[in-house]
């Protein structure tokens, strides 16, 4: 054991009632704070994850644009990391229904990987090569149900030498819900059959979606994308695609950390309150120790280790239970959502070591602060002071 | 006279108090010889705790100087002082200033950790067994008389071999039995471990007890 840790520590035994209840309050007040800060981190970061898993359903983690059907992508599925991959082609229209229409996007994809590749969740039936699947929101609008059939054109595309575009007449197999973004709003999954009919302008699909296995590593994979396909292509992760969206996240997670903190900032007063009121009434033990040639330093240090005995008790005990909670949450599922509102049933939570690595290091800073200011005042008197203090 | 371990030359402490300035120490000269026992004697207010405090670096003095077993005490930095504190002087109080979060064996061993780190030692058992008080090493000094915390503190102000033990007033607070006992030790002390002892007292047995008997009086101080 450390000298000044064994100092420290046995500079607690003398506290009184008064003194033991500020300890625990700080000790209390730290565990919140690292608790309250794993649980958000985790909460934005289990959100970031839903959104990533939904949208590289629907788009892939990684779109490479300008990328025709024809080219040879074996090069990039034979790349680490990459796990599948779908030529699409994304294109305004028309749908019209009844006396409707509206304005949509069509996404025209393979259909034999709208299950393996797109894993958009849907009622109805699997489409045939006629058939499409239109977006919850545009069906709700039109009033569109499952076998209900449609037109849908491409005005931009495909104009008739009298200027009226074609009209194509299809049916509705079935209606997605993916409750991200906007997309059951304008999205309408059409077959390569149907889109050789509506883009006939438009020979090959232009653009590649790639999935990843891991999406923590959709940046390192975008770079080597990068350098194997050169500049001329456009290669965009989802969060390039939507970055307003990962920006607002990002930012409110710095944002909660930051307010969050402020938990442990207010605690750690609550703290250093407790440390001057051991040093205080130390102050005498304190002169000894500097009689018996202790220099200053390693009276500091056992300040310190005073803070750390409190801070890192709160900590740890804040860190077991938010761990504790997002582990249970992740095994049981008891905290549940809206689903309606949020597109999923149960709060997602996750948390990674990293996160964790942050809050500790947020957690002792603040606290090594709270502990080397408090040490302060007490150090610059020599130890006669100290001693005739008490006398 | 033999080896000097302590000399001072001219030494000057006052204090201000508001415009006054109050001379405590007034050309302090003195010379210590190693390994012998020296009082210092001196009517209450005489400024004899002042002195002690200043010859043992405690305290700070506005002209002279100072030198303790070869080192010139003004150039000594904060750090090198403290270190100086643990390895070649001993100090010994009126009141025993004792640390109470602590059992008197790791009070005593309290020094050697400063000095040498926190392990296991036999050194300061040992000595609870030479002075005969073995018996209290698991005892917190509250739970210890008067005369032995006295005593508990003396061991520890020898545990590190010092050169030199500084003692203000050591049996202020004692009674007559138990300040026979203090001589005793000190005597033993000097006797076995050739350290080199100060102290002031008003107590004419104790201060019986120096091969140099000194007076503090109006600031200045006169061998008797």
């Amino acid at each position: 054991m450390n000298l000044y840790y064994h100092i420290a520590k046995q500079f607690f035994l003398s506290l009184n009632d008064i003194g033991r209840i500020t300890k625990k309050i700080s000790i209390i007040g730290i565990g919140l704070g690292s608790f309250a800060l794993i649980i958000s981190i985790s909460v934005l970061n289990g959100f970031e994850q839903k959104l990533d898993e939904k949208i590289s359903n629907f788009d892939g983690h990684i779109r490479i644009s300008g990328i025709e059907q024809r080219y040879d992508i074996s090069e990039i599925e034979s790349l680490e990391g990459i796990i599948s991959t779908s030529f699409s082609l994304d294109r305004k229209g028309i749908i019209n229904h009844s006396s409707d229409q509206s304005v949509v996007t069509f996404k025209q994809i393979d259909y034999n990987k709208i299950k393996s590749f797109y894993e958009v969740p849907f009622v109805g039936n699997n489409p045939n090569e006629n058939e499409i699947l239109i977006g919850n929101d545009v069906a709700a609008r039109l009033g569109i149900r499952v076998g209900d059939e449609v037109i849908i054109s491409s005005p931009l595309d495909n104009v008739s030498f009298l200027g009226f575009p074609p009209a194509i007449k299809t049916k509705v197999s079935g209606i997605f819900y993916s409750k991200i973004l906007d997309y059951d709003n304008k999205y309408i999954f059409i077959s390569n059959n149907i889109g050789k009919k509506l883009f006939h302008n438009i020979s090959n699909l232009k653009s590649l979606d790639v999935k990843v296995k891991n999406s923590f590593e959709i940046d390192s994979i975008k770079k080597r994308l990068v350098s194997l396909l050169g500049t001329e292509k456009t290669i965009e992760s989802w969060k390039d695609r939507n970055s307003a969206l990962v920006s607002a996240i990002e930012m409110e997670k710095i944002g909660s950390m930051f307010v969050l903190s402020l938990i442990i900032l207010v605690a750690s007063f609550s703290m250093s309150s407790t440390l001057s009121l051991i040093t205080i009434k130390k102050i005498k033990d304190i002169g000894i120790l500097r009689l018996l040639g202790m220099k200053l330093g390693n009276i500091r240090k056992i300040i310190i280790f005073q803070t750390l005995i409190i801070g890192l008790k709160g900590l740890f005990w804040g860190m077991v239970c938010g761990v504790g909670l997002v582990s249970f949450q992740n095994f049981f599922n008891i905290i549940s959502l809206p689903s309606d509102i949020y597109a999923m049933e149960t709060l997602p939570m996750i948390l990674t070591f990293e996160d964790i690595g942050v809050v500790f290091f947020i957690n002792v800073f603040i606290i090594m602060v709270a502990g080397i200011f408090c040490g302060k005042k007490f150090l610059k008197h020599d130890p006669l002071e100290l001693l005739k203090w008490v006398n | 006279m033999g080896e000097l371990i302590l000399s001072s030359k001219n030494l000057v402490k006052t204090y201000r108090n508001g415009k006054d300035r109050l001379i405590v120490l007034d050309g302090i000269s003195i010379n210590i010889a190693s390994g012998s026992i020296n009082t210092i004697v001196g009517e209450s207010g005489s400024g004899k705790s002042t002195l002690l405090n200043v010859l043992s670096s405690l305290d700070s003095f506005d002209q002279g100087d100072l030198v303790i077993d070869g080192k010139d005490i003004k150039s000594l930095s904060e750090e090198g002082l403290s270190t100086f504190r643990n390895k070649t002087i001993g100090f010994i109080f009126q009141f025993h200033h004792l640390l109470p979060d602590f059992t008197v064996n790791e009070n005593i061993l309290m020094p050697i950790w400063i000095k040498s780190g926190y392990k296991k030692n036999q050194e300061s058992l040992n000595l609870l067994d030479d002075f005969g008080l073995i018996k209290l090493k698991d005892k917190y000094p509250n739970e210890i008389s008067g005369g032995e915390r006295q005593r508990v503190a003396i061991i520890r102000a020898i545990i590190n071999n010092p050169k030199i033990i500084f003692a203000d007033e050591p049996s202020g607070n004692l009674d007559e039995k138990n300040s026979i006992k203090l001589i005793d030790l000190f005597k033993t002390i000097n006797r076995d471990y050739g350290t080199t002892i100060l102290l002031t007292t008003h107590n004419p047995q104790i201060a019986s007890i120096g091969s140099k008997v000194f007076e503090l009086k109006s600031g200045e101080l006169k061998e008797k």
